[in-house]
């Protein structure tokens, strides 16, 4: 193994149940090898894998790994070094479903050093699709090669494939075989795939080893029958010769380098606070308060004709306060929660469940703090601007209501009134506009941050995100109820 | 979800998308500058001036300005802020008439009563008549009932007694007794003393009941002829035979002396302190009022009725279900309040005319300053 590309001496894997999946082990790759990991199911053929793309959670789960790791010159100690030698394609792909085709790769290329000078390599998998294609409107085949695009663009030494002929024939098996045969030819990087279905893809490994979950080891094993091997030879040597007839340049570039963090500023403030929906939603509500505040506020029961003239600039003075300074914060908060808190948890939640943020971290990608800087940040700036849109809306409303009610009455005698406590003097103007901005962004960060922690928490299922979701509204609208409540009595 | 939205904003495109943000945010920010109190000027600004002095207790309230619509309605104009004691500044919704003419008035039922159109105030008398004849005649029949007899007037008559003590023990009444003495002979004080006092505990009585009808009057605000219960009662005694015989043998010396006309108008004043002061007459007089033996049902109802109808109508005058007399409200407001407030009316001289023809020289208006 003194020319291998990466070794392996002493792996020893052991799970938080204590169970030990594989015992001192050692395997090697040379450079451009293609290594099929086979196994029956549960044997821990992922948790390898895994140990070697970093994403296995030693510390909150408890995984016990000894050996040492040599990639490249670069040496690791499995028990104290944490490894990312591999760059995993996930089984599912956990492509990011709101960036467009070109934009996963853009964003694996600018996390990593040197996707640059990979990007014909990429692109060249992805001739019949369009840059700005979204990845939902993919094939499962094009998926698949978005997905091993955009690892390989993240430039690990190693490439890893998480069962990729799942799900697919066996002649779209043998394409894909050949496909990362050639990338591995092409790069000078070795590939370790994890299968269950081996045949279609015997003919393009080098080797191939065996997870033996009794003994506990590695079995190095040459692939065998060699008729079969001769035949897929033939349809590997067609395949790669159909594939070097069209090895021309990238049919596509990837694009400038991108600033992934304002990106996600932009697009959570996009559909948490700036699309059409939620502003119109807001003022909706805005204009509900407005007008049942002074509707109701004077035509109560009680109120005669009479009564409701004398009363006049009074009742209109207390309206104005407090609709401004309790009723439209709490509400225009308590419609920003409920609605933004349901897009975080399932937005995270299906990130969560579909693996996104895993492939992030494996890509280097810190998608949790660009997640959730994008969210606080777009939550506290945005719920002061919507907080402010509805205030306009609900006063606005306010007045023509109070038109309703007072028809003849000079414009001016509303605005007098209505606004006369809240702007007394601007001392009181300054203390009412901070107890506001205090309650709006202490409710909406908390609740933001309730949102976030629960969208992050393990997702098994579909049913965990809409678990998720509902408890993310009820904890978040609670919260903001609590918070305005507390404000209040403070501020009054 | 993101995706789906995202999706769906694709297919409108995110320039139809943001176009659509835009023009609802902008629609947003001219709702909220068209009705935020931005601190831009008024319309129009004019300095009044006022007599001299008139201002001196307004500190800085602001005073609301009313103009007269085409039906002689009252609508708020503007406001006018107080510069000093004797100028305001009037900040105009809308642009003023320089032809009209300031007048500053106090918030009272006497603005209210000249701003009712003459017809008005004739409704409003003839109800205010019909109540108080209502009123007077419930009054006398229930003073000659037997219920009033046996059960209202030996408590009344105990609280007057109370009352006339009271103010007679009071320390103001004894010191003004003591300058009497002081200034008189003390035989003569005991022959007057002992022929008026049962002749004013006798009076004393029918002056409650005429005081309680001088305070409806009042209250109507219509103009009461004649002097106060107080001082009928006095004149009452003062006629009366007994003590016109005892007066008539030491008047000479009585009434020469000033100490002798200080204690009866302290004695007048303390006895109607006490009257009030007494916790058992407004629960003696309420019970009365409602005792259906004396006062039966319906006798001041329609009466009471047609005024408390035209009260509202004629002296508030609110036109219709939802309409606001702004002015009404303010004048109601501080006198509910016991405040003492201004108002300033903006009038054509048409207008002035037609409100006061007899009471232009007695409105104070205001001297416009030139710009």
């Amino acid at each position: 193994m003194s020319d291998a590309f990466l070794s392996v001496e002493g792996l020893t894997i052991v799970t938080p149940t204590g169970a030990t999946l594989v015992e001192n082990a050692a395997f090697a790759l040379g450079r451009s090898e293609v290594v099929l990991l086979i196994g029956p199911s549960g044997c821990g053929k992922s948790t390898i894998i895994n140990v070697l793309s970093g994403l296995l959670d030693r510390v909150e789960e408890d995984w016990r790994i000894t050996g040492r790791l040599v990639c490249d010159g670069q040496s690791f100690d499995l028990e104290h070094q944490p490894c990312d030698v591999g760059g995993l394609v996930f089984q599912g792909n956990a492509l990011f479903d709101d960036l467009t085709v070109a934009e996963n790769l853009r964003i694996a290329a600018d996390h990593a050093n040197g996707g640059e000078r990979l990007a014909a390599h990429a692109t060249a998998l992805l001739r019949e699709i369009r840059p700005e294609q979204p990845v939902a409107s993919c094939s499962g085949g094009q998926q698949q090669r978005v997905g091993i695009a955009r690892t390989v663009l993240a430039d690990r030494p190693v490439l890893l494939l998480d069962e990729p002929n799942s799900g697919l024939d066996k002649r779209a098996g043998q394409r894909l075989a050949a496909m990362v045969r050639g990338l591995c030819h092409d790069m000078g990087k070795p590939a370790i795939i994890v299968a269950h279905h081996v045949d279609e893809l015997l003919p393009l490994a080098d080797r191939v080893l065996l997870l033996d979950p009794v003994r506990r080891r590695l079995v190095h094993l040459p692939p065998d029958a060699q008729a079969v091997e001769r035949a897929l030879d033939e349809l590997e040597g067609a395949t790669l010769g159909e594939r070097d007839e069209s090895a021309a340049p990238a049919v596509w570039p990837i694009g400038r380098r991108r600033n992934w963090p304002s990106h996600y500023l932009r697009e959570y403030f996009w559909v948490l606070c700036a699309s059409p929906l939620m502003l119109a939603y807001v003022a909706a509500g805005a204009m509900i308060i407005g007008f049942v505040t002074v509707w109701f506020g004077f035509n109560y029961d009680t109120l005669g004709d009479y009564v409701k003239s004398l009363v006049h600039d009074e009742a209109l003075m207390g309206i104005g306060l407090i609709q401004s300074t309790v009723a439209v914060p709490l509400i225009a908060c308590i419609l920003v929660v409920a609605r933004n808190n349901a897009i975080i948890t399932a937005d995270i939640g299906n990130r969560v469940l579909s693996s996104q943020l895993r492939a992030m971290r494996n890509l280097h990608i810190p998608g949790r703090r660009y997640l959730v800087t994008a969210i606080l940040g777009n939550l506290v700036l945005g719920s002061v601007l919507l907080v402010a849109a509805a205030q306009a809306v609900a006063a606005w409303t306010s007045l023509q209501t109070w038109r309703l009610l007072f028809p003849g009455q000079p414009f001016e005698l509303w605005r007098e009134n209505f606004f006369h406590l809240l702007l007394r003097t601007p001392l009181a103007a300054w203390e009412h506009a901070a107890w506001m901005l205090l309650k709006v962004i202490l409710s909406v960060a908390l609740s933001g941050g309730l949102a976030i922690g629960i969208g992050l928490s393990r997702k098994d299922s579909v049913l965990d995100i809409n678990y998720a979701i509902a408890q993310s509204i009820v904890g978040g609208v609670t919260v903001t109820l609590v918070i305005h409540a507390v404000v209040a009595v403070f501020q009054f | 979800m993101l995706s789906t939205l995202t999706r769906l904003g694709r297919r409108l495109g995110k320039r139809t998308t943001a176009l659509i943000s835009l023009i609802l945010v902008a629609t947003f920010m001219a709702a909220g500058w068209r009705v935020f109190p931005w601190p831009s000027p008024a319309a129009g600004q004019v300095v009044f001036r006022t007599e001299s002095g008139a201002l001196a207790d307004a500190g800085s309230q602001s005073i609301p300005v009313f103009r007269l619509d085409d039906g002689m309605f009252p609508v708020r104009a503007g406001v006018a802020r107080p510069m000093g004691a004797d100028a305001v500044r009037l900040e105009y919704y809308v642009d003023g008439d320089p032809a009209h003419m300031a007048v500053l008035m106090d918030a009272d039922l006497r603005a209210l009563w000249l701003l009712t159109p003459p017809a008005e105030r004739q409704a409003l008398h003839r109800a205010g008549a019909e109540f108080l004849g209502s009123f007077g005649q419930t009054a006398r029949r229930a003073a000659a009932s037997s219920v009033f007899i046996s059960e209202y007037r030996p408590a009344l008559a105990e609280i007057v007694r109370g009352a006339l003590l009271d103010a007679w023990n009071r320390p103001s009444t004894q010191e003004a007794v003591r300058e009497v003495v002081l200034a008189t002979d003390r035989g003569v004080l005991d022959q007057v003393a002992a022929a008026v006092r049962p002749v004013l505990l006798e009076k004393a009585e029918g002056a409650v009941w005429q005081a309680m009808r001088d305070f409806a009057t009042d209250l109507l605000g219509d103009k009461r002829h004649g002097p106060p219960a107080t001082a009928a009662m006095l004149a009452e005694v003062l006629s009366d035979p007994r003590v016109v015989e005892a007066l008539a043998a030491s008047a000479p010396r009585l009434l020469s002396s000033r100490a002798v006309e200080r204690l009866a108008a302290v004695l007048v004043e303390q006895f109607a302190d006490a009257l009030t002061d007494d916790p058992r007459l407004w629960p003696l007089v309420q019970r009365m009022l409602s005792d259906t033996r004396i006062t039966p049902a319906g006798g001041m109802a329609e009466a009471t009725q047609t005024l408390l109808r035209r009260l509202p109508e004629n002296l508030i005058r609110l036109r219709g279900p939802n309409d606001h007399n702004a002015l009404a409200a303010h004048i109601l407001r501080s006198l509910a309040k016991g405040r003492s407030a201004r108002l300033i009316l903006l009038l054509s001289p048409a207008q002035r005319m037609m409100l006061a023809p007899d009471e232009g020289e007695a409105l104070h208006v205001l001297a416009r300053e030139p710009s």
